[in-house]
């Protein structure tokens, strides 16, 4: 037999065997990607924990508080639209992780925007007294608030409702911080 | 495209990292291909994270980007003129069927750790910390402004923490151009890769059989902590990275104590240097390799008395991580970045008044490292190497991987004298990789010293 015989002799058989595998790992993939879906429940049993993927895999994790679909992708929308110099307060019902959590992914996504943080503490048992936990420098006008499970004072205009639990809302003139945390 | 993009954005600094290697290593260079990946991610990475911080307060933007890559080329051309690799195709395939098989058992490893990367978060510190601060970076053109320190609003994400780990991941931002959380992890699964190249690499220097190199890095994957929860090579923490420069450390301390090899040391001094850039606790592992090289100074001292140069050497060694520490936190005070005030004065009257805590802190530190479900076996096996090597093969290289190992050990856990929320779980996985090292090495003897190089 000729080397040329040989070596057409030799691809093919190359060429069968890869198909055989293809196939065999085509027809594999649903059942890889099942498996796959299954492992992760095992090494990410938390919620908080798994990642959906894509460019806001964690923070979109980390907002699912918000309720609502792509919340990393609204949260940037809603302060894209602000300008930079402005700064801007999160105010909050209390202090739990959750919230911490919250408020530091929205600080970091609202970037260069200093974000402020203000507790209420509304309910807590042990102290009804507001904690101003983070303020933005003094030569930075805050210009808009974060409420965040807490409503906008009555009669505030341009509500900007980012989801039910979020809303940002324009001020021209920030009022004693108390005043904000209305029950 | 992407792909391509961040083959470049990861081979740039690559190829500085190479440079950087066959610089220093002048005289003995490796030619395995482990630990010239290895060296080459760990060097690459501090080197072009230092540069975007120093470059990046006079240029952003695309200027940034393209004059740190021109400085990676030209170093890693410099190093390659130098001394080219070499690598023996043999060496790359092992020759026995067990370790053939432990070889492909690492690389389902290496795929299993990439997989488990990808479908879990950052943790709280990955994001807030790290990742977050790249993200700025990007959005500023690479590099944070200064404002951002004195920032009040931004004192949660410690603004004082050095800035290898975020610019990393900033580089490979401006590589393909968008921040993205899912691409920044693979920095920390590049390091998991280089550890495991490193295990492999140092049982290659320091084992006798080929298996002992790929049993090394199975022992990691023993390890539950070092894959998953808080610090792990998932959560895109600093812990596991600083591991890893730790280990690479503590490898060529090693080979200079065994051979006397000073271009070793001047690598162990620049790794541990690298610590310090990636975590402020870097400085404690660097007191350990201060400890260790001042050891070696001493039993050498009568034959090195006149050798000024031996001196010389050490001292620049030395320096580079004192220079990192010292320069970092001139520059948080300069900016005026917000420093964590937990920590109580480390001084005597502080121990003093918290000595009471002892039998507390040793408590705690057993019940840790027995904690199976963060350590597994690792921990136990590892002292019980060291014991039986130290009974009996009583060599100069097992009294200084035991020490590599108790060293910072000790000190993490002093650290509860001066900081009560210190946490020594996260802080125990920087020793790790040099007990999972320690244990690969010590399940034999020793390769004899190569007395040439001596």
């Amino acid at each position: 037999m000729s080397i040329r015989v040989k070596n057409k002799l030799k691809f093919n058989a190359f060429l069968g065997v890869s198909l055989i595998f293809g196939g065999v790992l085509f027809s594999g993939c649903e059942s890889l990607f099942k498996v796959n879906q299954q492992m992760t429940n095992v090494v990410a049993r938390q919620p908080l924990a798994r990642s959906a993927g894509g460019p806001y895999a964690t923070t979109d994790t980390y907002l699912r508080s918000l309720e609502i679909p792509n919340p990393s992708e609204r949260v940037l929308a809603a302060v894209a639209q602000l300008p930079e110099n402005d700064a801007m307060m999160f105010i909050a019902p209390g202090r739990t992780p959750e919230i911490e959590l919250t408020y530091r992914v929205i600080a970091s996504l609202s970037w260069p925007r200093e974000v402020g943080a203000l507790h209420c503490r509304l309910g807590d048992a042990t102290t009804s007294e507001p904690e101003l936990l983070f303020q933005p420098r003094k030569e930075k006008r805050i210009r808009w608030l974060f409420f965040y499970r807490t409503s906008p004072p009555a009669g505030s205009k341009s509500v900007t409702e980012i989801g039910p639990h979020l809303k940002l809302v324009p001020i021209e003139e920030a009022k004693e911080w108390t005043s904000y945390c209305s029950p | 495209m992407d792909f391509l993009l961040l083959s470049l954005a990861l081979f740039v600094p690559m190829l500085a990292g190479f440079g950087l290697s066959r610089l220093i290593l002048r005289h003995h260079p490796s030619n395995g291909l482990t630990e010239s990946f290895a060296l080459s991610f760990l060097l690459g990475v501090a080197f072009v994270s230092c540069l975007l911080f120093l470059l990046g307060l006079v240029v952003s933007g695309s200027g940034l980007r393209w004059s740190v890559t021109a400085i990676c080329l030209v170093i890693g051309w410099i190093g390659w003129r130098r001394q080219k690799l070499q690598i023996g195709f043999r060496d790359l395939w092992p020759q026995t069927l067990s370790s053939q098989l432990l070889l492909a058992i690492n690389h389902v490893q290496i795929v299993v750790v990439g997989w488990l990367c990808s479908v879990r978060v950052l943790g709280w510190d990955g994001l807030l910390n790290y990742e977050a601060k790249a993200r700025w970076a990007f959005l500023r053109g690479g590099a944070l402004p200064l404002t951002y320190f004195s920032d009040p609003t931004r004192d949660w994400s410690h603004q004082d923490y050095p800035l290898m780990l975020p610019l990393a991941e900033s580089w490979l931002y401006l590589w393909i151009g968008r921040a993205d959380q899912q691409v920044a992890k693979i920095i920390p699964w590049m390091f998991f890769v280089s550890a495991v190249c490193l295990l492999h690499a140092a049982s290659r220097r320091f084992a006798v059989n080929q298996w002992q190199s790929l049993v090394a890095p199975l022992i990691v994957f023993s390890v539950p902590l070092l894959l998953v929860g808080d610090g792990s090579v998932s959560t895109g923490y600093a812990d596991f990275p600083m591991a890893v420069f730790y280990l690479a450390t503590i490898m060529f301390v090693v080979e200079f104590w065994r051979n006397e090899n000073f271009d070793a040391l001047l690598m162990a001094g620049l790794l541990s240097a690298a610590g310090c850039w990636l975590k402020q606790d870097g400085i404690i592992l660097w007191a350990c390799l201060a400890i260790l090289v001042c050891l070696k100074a001493m039993s050498e001292f009568k034959r090195w008395k006149h050798d000024w140069r031996k001196w010389l050497k050490l001292a620049t060694a030395l320096s580079f991580g004192l220079l990192v520490f010292v320069g970092w936190q001139g520059f948080v005070g300069l900016v005026g970045a917000t420093a964590r005030s937990e920590i109580q004065p480390v001084e005597i009257e502080t121990l003093r008044a918290n000595a009471w805590l002892l039998p507390i802190i040793i408590k705690g530190v057993i019940l840790e490292l027995l904690t199976l479900r963060h350590w597994g076996m690792l921990w136990p096996v590892t002292f019980l190497s060291i014991g039986w090597m130290l009974w009996r093969h009583r060599n100069r290289e097992t009294v200084v991987l035991a020490l590599a190992v108790a060293l910072p050990i000790l000190a993490f856990a002093s650290l509860h004298f001066f900081f009560h929320g210190s946490p020594l779980t996260r802080l125990l996985i920087h020793v790790s990789l040099v007990a999972a090292m320690t244990i690969a090495i010590t399940i034999q003897p020793m390769k004899p010293i190569n007395l040439k190089q001596a």
